[in-house]
């Protein structure tokens, strides 16, 4: 499976807007349509073109998986955190009130997008690994 | 008219086609297609959210897995569980499995009688077909799933001596 020079050119022109548009998708998600989950899918397809550009590209499968259980961890912590200042769980950490507010959201996002995107990469390189010699 | 009536329209003409199309490749296609129309419907319908989970998974992602699992049948696997060795097989079964292999740009591969004892995707070798032997009569043995067995199943009609057995296979056999 070798593609042909015009794919590989495309891709390698499209990569860094597809990962911009992701992490803005992330990181835009208290607002706009989008969060964590469709800013890490769109993550993904940006890092699955980097297979029609090089084909052995992702190498290291096993640190893309250990790395989806860290972040699942830290997104249970950060939610757990409002048992410390505010006495119940996944709520804010920080007074609603105040202008503070949404960056328990973004940063909620931050790491489910991060997660989303290591887990469907590993799916997809798993599905292209495997069997191969 | 509104554009979602004619969204509708096409979207049902996607469908017509992935189910009547017989080529794989032409498949994926119009199904990324049919999910790009429907995520056009669900903005048209007030859910940008879901459109964009739609566009970033139904259009790239599930299309790009078919295409991986389609491309890696690349050759035909076949088990020799009868007493003779590959050399005796050659006079009767041989020619029909090269003519099915050639038909479908396949790699014919025979191999000795050695299970692997393991069942599911952890099973290194992927079989295709089994040969076995009972009473002058060679007995078939493939996977029901695959659409491959169905055409191999129409060549060997005419010959008395082949029989083609379809197998249901499980998860687990435990």
């Amino acid at each position: 499976m070798k593609p042909s020079h015009i794919l590989a050119s495309v891709c390698r022109v499209l990569f860094p807007f597809i990962l911009i548009f992701g992490f803005y998708i992330i990181i835009h998600g208290h607002l706009s349509p989008g969060g964590g989950f469709q800013g890490g899918a769109i993550l993904a397809t940006a890092f699955l073109t980097t297979y029609f550009i090089n084909f052995k590209k992702i190498t290291d499968l096993n640190f893309l998986i250990k790395m989806e259980k860290i972040f699942f961890l830290i997104i249970l912590l950060i939610a757990m955190f409002s048992l410390i200042t505010k006495g119940e769980v996944f709520t804010s950490f920080l007074p609603t009130n105040s202008e503070l507010k949404p960056i328990f959201l973004i940063t909620l996002n931050f790491f489910i997008g991060i997660k989303v995107a290591s887990g469907l990469i590993s799916i997809i390189a798993t599905f292209i690994e495997e069997g191969r010699n | 008219m509104k554009i979602i009536y004619l969204l509708e329209i096409l979207l049902i003409i996607f469908l017509i086609f992935i189910i009547i199309s017989k080529n794989n490749l032409k498949l994926i296609v119009f199904f990324s297609a049919s999910s790009l129309v429907s995520a056009s419907i669900y903005l048209f319908l007030d859910s940008p959210d879901l459109a964009l989970a739609e566009v970033a998974i139904g259009s790239a992602i599930i299309p790009l897995i078919f295409i991986i699992a389609i491309s890696k049948q690349r050759k035909f696997l076949v088990i020799n569980n009868t007493a003779f060795d590959n050399e005796r097989i050659e006079y009767c079964i041989y020619d029909i499995l090269k003519e099915f292999t050639d038909l479908y740009n396949l790699k014919l591969e025979i191999q000795d009688s050695e299970y692997d004892e393991l069942y599911g995707i952890f099973r290194s070798k992927n079989v295709d077909l089994v040969i076995e032997k009972k009473k002058d009569k060679y007995i078939l043995k493939g996977k029901k799933t695959s659409i491959l067995m169905n055409k191999l199943e129409d060549m060997t009609k005419g010959k008395k001596d082949i029989k083609v057995v379809k197998v249901i296979e499980g998860e687990t056999y435990d």
